[in-house]
């Protein structure tokens, strides 16, 4: 079974491809897909094949709800860049201003592993830096809870 | 690769998601690099979960680093030609020092 997760930003979108998804599988196979808006120029890059664990999926949800839980206290805060264990991709959430539970934003950077290099065989990454809604990362952290809610659940791990 | 020949030349396990990523991440069958990282690494640490992380450093110019992930149940995963910036990122969510 394959599923989606989009990740909406005010000028680009993120889409987690996961594929065969199984109960019994710690670890999924993804495909990253970065996209500018058409008015920016449409352009789409994809990741290389990568797998993501549902503990590193788990671990992003929560990266995400404890930015948002600070950025009232802490408007300028920006937090650490998460990476997963198999680096397909990087994302950082950045400063912004949260007024109420669905009324803010904040910027997220997110680059996606497109390769490695010719010379020195380093891994390469494209991306962008954009604004997103709390409404629209809500929504991402809920497709993400609903994808684990076919995985494995590991230690630590508590569904929502 | 059939689930009984799961190791290294040097008899060192491999859980199945290993053989897959490592293959992903450059590493040929028999996979003896992940010996030579495991036997000569610059420097070892441990992730908050427990798991051995080896790290070796590598590149033309010496300023990459490969590592090999080891957990209870044998090789996790490995990488070759991290950056620093990598690596550094790779021990802040995975909770270890990569320049002990």
């Amino acid at each position: 079974m394959g599923r989606k997760c989009f990740l909406e930003t005010d000028g680009y979108r993120v889409s987690f491809d996961l594929q065969d998804i199984q109960t019994s599988k710690e670890n999924v196979d993804m495909i990253v897909e970065f996209i500018l808006d058409q008015h920016l120029g449409g352009i789409m890059v994809k990741s290389v094949p990568t797998f993501i664990a549902a503990s590193d999926l788990y671990r992003l949800a929560t990266y995400f709800e404890e930015h948002i839980a600070q950025l009232p206290q802490n408007p300028d805060r920006a937090s650490y860049t998460f990476v997963p264990m198999e680096l397909g991709f990087q994302v950082q959430a950045l400063a912004g201003e949260v007024h109420a539970e669905n009324d803010g934003e904040f910027s997220v950077r997110f680059l996606v592993n497109v390769g490695k290099s010719k010379d020195e065989g380093e891994r390469v990454y494209v991306g962008g830096e954009s604004v997103v809604t709390l409404k629209n990362i809500r929504r991402f952290i809920a497709s993400l809870h609903e994808v684990l809610a076919d995985l494995p659940r590991a230690d630590g791990m508590r569904l929502s | 690769m059939d689930s009984a020949s799961y190791t290294t030349p040097q008899g060192r396990r491999l859980t199945e998601h290993a053989c897959e990523s490592l293959i992903r991440h450059g590493f040929r069958e028999p996979f003896e690099v992940v010996d030579d990282i495991i036997d000569h690494a610059t420097r070892i640490a441990t992730q908050t979960d427990g798991a051995t992380v080896y790290i070796q450093r590598a590149g033309r110019r010496g300023r990459n680093y490969n590592i090999i992930v080891q957990g209870e149940e044998g090789i996790i995963t490995g990488m070759l030609n991290l950056t620093r910036h990598e690596l550094n990122n790779l021990g802040r969510n995975y909770g270890f020092d990569p320049h002990p």
